[in-house]
């Protein structure tokens, strides 16, 4: 049933209790708890201090019930349903029969005036949104517990088991009761009601109305009147069945727990009494249940915890009863295991009947849910912000990690290819036709968007990848270029162009591991040297534990014995470039350097090699030597980026700040030319040009003096950049 | 920065580089570089004339190049020459061969004094092959 046909529903009174009950949904329970505790008569005393008229139609009986709280005035004029004189005589016997109930030092005079007077009192006493339904349960709640007619109304509209379930809050059923619902003192409602007097929860009116739902659509008003009043006695031990709800809850979240010693803590021990009952607080102690409830109980005959548990049913109860038959074949799955579950957890291992476990999981779970989607709802702001703060800060990281990839969400398994090529569309053979046919070397003034478009057209072609990568590499974009060489290498594990390119951009990453691996990879698979390296290795084994400065030793000894090996006069410059590149990241600068000469005396117009060895040169604290070979490498490959950063950065060394500014602008432009530009794109080009060398460019500003082009850098906003430089 | 330089001193041009290099680095970039560092070097550096300048690279608290003493007891105290530091700097000379040919002399954590090799170094970009 929904709420707004309630709402609607009840015509009587001018004015719809059950739209103030509404408000109950959404309200802070904060509130209420405030309450609790204060000079306030519990639900429990004024149990049974009203009568309620069996003759009252459904309807009227619901409004009744919620009308006294509006109109306390109006109650005394009112129905006969709140008759207090009946109330009066039957008050010592429901006493003795709900001792559990009452709060000992609250105990209160129960005549019929001071019932008045603190029915009256009540609204005072309470916020006034929280002391209207509280009030009222009471009233009603009494009503029920008195009158056998009461029960038999109920009964009819809950034909199947709300006569006994209403039965067991009649001060004569009370033992009946007991039995069925003995097994329910399981650990949310075992508490009996140290802290009377608290009121009608948002959470539990929830519980009520959704329960009732299943229940179809004829029964709504009637239902809902029982389910209200059958509450009070749950509201009044509210507060202890919270507890006993949270320890329970704690205890099923660490079933799991395996560590015996947490298990049997001292913490874990009194969760679970407090779970099971056996412990309550009374005010601001922890007492034993038995010892607290003697206190409040008048009748020796019925043990403490029983009483509680049987006064505790109603909510769920009604739910059951009024709900549809098919029901309890739904629940008997879910039950079983829970029982087991419970039964085990809980110490006295009760016998758990089907139903009642079925409605306490229902209620547990709901009430779960509700917190936690009133958490939901208020926490955000505080927490979400730190979170969201600590998300960005990683956010930021992790692009800054991916940065030279573009879109690079998958930083080293994928390359990225720049979306909306133009090369990949049109007259694309022509450059496929020129790659088959043409080593490396003839993609000189191809950029990187027709080696990438070459690459998507083909892409199982270790080729086509080997070359973006060394392409990636000549624009300094080392991230790329690893990727595009891993792919190449998948795609044909024995291409040894490969290795040796990955093996130089792990060294420009200062990856020695990555480029000793690299280079081992190209000396195992390297057909040529595989006597001299078998020979080699022979004579000189490599022990397990051997650190990873040895075996690199061990690897440069092997290249050069492979060098000395090739006795035709013949300069392998692949081996040397691979030797090279090894004592490069061992920092054995000089030697490296021998290496790339002798590498470009065979390959004069290789502008890689130029750049190589500009950049050991350089390295090794030569950055004088090392700018003709730039010069050099720029003069046969006037776009290769990496030479003209190089550049930049030696000029930095030889603090010519002006002149490696310009040096880093042109390699940021030329790297800038590779992005695509959409007419009215976003132009986000973070990932095309590269964030060392804006890093680079902000030092040799802040090296000039210029702090407004530094902040610039900041930004990498190169048009900004570039004309404010030309300006200066 | 230009309170950094003194005149005669080719050292001063690289400190001041240092400087600025240290300036530019973010939070984190400075986090890190004090967190491997972790000290404070107090650089005492002679020139031709004989006259003698103070420098510190705190790399334990603030991540800095200062002139002058250090504010704090320094980890080691480096003393040398002009030309020896410039050579440090520029990495044509190695701090341990420096200390062995006499051209450095430490006071205080000589150990530590290997680290300034690191901190140069981290100043510098290095070129790609």
């Amino acid at each position: 049933m929904s709420l707004p046909m309630l709402v609607n529903g009840a015509d009587c009174g001018p004015i719809n209790p059950l739209r103030g009950l509404s408000k109950q949904f959404d309200r802070d329970r904060g509130i209420q708890q405030d309450h609790f505790g204060t000079g306030r008569a519990g639900p429990s005393r004024e149990a049974f201090r009203s009568q309620y008229s069996a003759a009252a139609g459904s309807s009227q009986e619901a409004a009744q019930f919620f009308s006294p709280v509006h109109s306390p005035l109006a109650l005394a004029t009112g129905p006969p349903a709140f008759d207090l004189s009946a109330l009066h005589a039957s008050l010592p016997a429901s006493q003795s029969h709900s001792p559990a109930a009452l709060t000992p030092q609250r105990q209160t005079p129960l005549s019929p005036a001071s019932w008045a007077a603190d029915f009256l009192q009540h609204p005072v006493k309470h916020s006034p949104d929280l002391q209207l339904p509280a009030s009222a349960l009471a009233q009603s709640q009494s009503a029920s517990a008195q009158s056998e007619s009461n029960v038999q109304l109920h009964s009819t509209y809950s034909p199947n088991g709300m006569a006994t379930n209403l039965r067991s809050w009649g001060p004569l059923a009370m033992s009946y009761g007991m039995n069925s619902f003995a097994s329910m003192s399981a650990p949310p409602f075992a508490m009996p009601i140290q802290k009377a007097g608290q009121d009608v929860n948002a959470s539990q009116w929830d519980q009520v109305f959704l329960s009732q739902e299943p229940a179809g659509q004829q029964v709504v008003t009637p239902e809902a009147a029982p389910a209200v009043e059958q509450k009070s006695p749950e509201q009044s031990r509210q507060d202890a069945d919270e507890l006993a709800r949270t320890a329970g809850r704690l205890m099923e979240t660490l079933r799991h727990e395996e560590n015996p010693k947490f298990k049997n803590s001292e913490f874990m021990g009194l969760m679970r009494q407090l779970r099971d009952g056996d412990v309550v607080v009374d005010g601001n102690t922890m007492v034993p249940k038995e010892e607290a409830a003697p206190r409040a109980s008048e009748a020796p005959d019925v043990k403490g915890k029983g009483r509680a548990t049987d006064l505790r049913m109603p909510l769920g109860d009604n739910a059951l009863m009024t709900g549809p038959t098919p029901w309890s074949s739904q629940t008997q799955p879910v039950r079983t295991d829970r029982v087991q579950i419970d039964s085990a957890s809980t110490s006295e291992g009760y016998q758990e009947s089907p139903i009642d476990a079925y409605l306490r999981e229902e209620n547990e779970t709901y009430i779960e849910f509700q917190r936690q989607a009133s958490r939901n709802v208020s926490q955000p702001p505080l927490d979400m912000a730190y979170a969201q703060d600590a998300d960005w800060g990683r956010l930021q990281r992790d692009w800054d990690l991916f940065e030279a990839t573009a879109t690079g969400v998958r930083p080293l398994t994928h390359y990225q290819f720049q979306p909306h090529n133009p090369y990949l569309l049109g007259e694309a053979s022509r450059t496929r036709h020129h790659f088959m046919h043409a080593d490396m070397r003839s993609t000189l003034f191809e950029n990187v968007l027709e080696t990438e478009a070459a690459a998507q057209r083909d892409p199982t072609n270790a080729q086509r990848w080997f070359e973006l990568g060394v392409k990636q590499q000549e624009n300094e974009r080392e991230q790329k270029a690893v990727q595009a060489l891993r792919r190449a290498l998948e795609l044909e594990p024995s291409h040894l162009p490969s290795w040796l390119a990955l093996a130089i951009s792990y060294t420009n990453e200062s990856n020695r591991r990555g480029a000793y691996y690299a280079i081992r990879e190209w000396v195992d698979r390297n057909e040529l040297y595989r006597p001299v390296v078998e020979q080699f290795r022979a004579l000189n084994p490599e022990a397990e534990d051997m650190v990873q400065s040895d075996r690199l030793a061990n690897l440069v000894q092997c290249l050069i014995e492979a060098a000395r090996s090739d006795t035709s006069g013949a300069i392998d410059a692949d081996l040397q470039i691979a030797l090279a590149v090894l004592l490069n990241t061992s920092e054995d600068y000089s030697k490296a350097q021998d290496c790339f000469t002798t590498a470009l005396a065979v390959r004069p117009d290789d502008w890689l090699l130029y750049n190589r060895v500009g950049a050991t040169l350089a390295n090794n604290g030569n950055p004088e030597e090392a700018l003709q070979y730039y010069y050099r490498a720029l003069e046969l490959n006037p776009t290769y980026i990496r030479a003209k950063f190089n550049l930049g950065i030696s000029c930095i060394n030889l603090r010519r700040y002006e002149e490696a500014a310009h040096h880093i602008l042109d390699a940021l432009v030329l790297q800038d030319g590779d992005s695509i530009y959409e007419r009215g794109g976003s132009g986000d080009k973070r990932g095309v040009t590269s964030h060392t060398l804006w890093e680079s460019l902000k030092t040799c500003c802040l090296h000039l003096q210029r702090i407004d082009l530094a902040t610039l850098c900041d930004r990498e906003d190169l048009e900004a950049f570039r004309l404010n430089f030309v300006l200066s | 920065m230009s309170d950094i330089k003194v005149d005669g001193f080719k050292s001063s041009g690289i400190l001041a580089g240092l400087a600025t290099v240290f300036d530019s680095y973010n939070d984190e970039e400075k986090k890190a570089q004090i967190k491997k560092t972790n000290g404070i070097f107090e650089l005492r550096v002679k020139n031709m004339e004989g006259q003698e300048a103070v420098w510190t690279i705190d790399m334990k608290t603030s991540g800095s190049v200062y002139k002058g003493e250090s504010k704090t007891k320094p980890n080691v105290t480096l003393i040398m020459s002009d030309e020896t530091f410039q050579q440090l700097a520029e990495g044509k000379l190695d701090g341990q061969k420096a200390f062995m040919t006499g051209k450095l002399k430490t006071k205080g954590n000589m150990m530590f004094a290997t680290k300034l090799d690191g901190v140069l170094k981290a100043a510098k970009t290095k070129a790609k092959l």
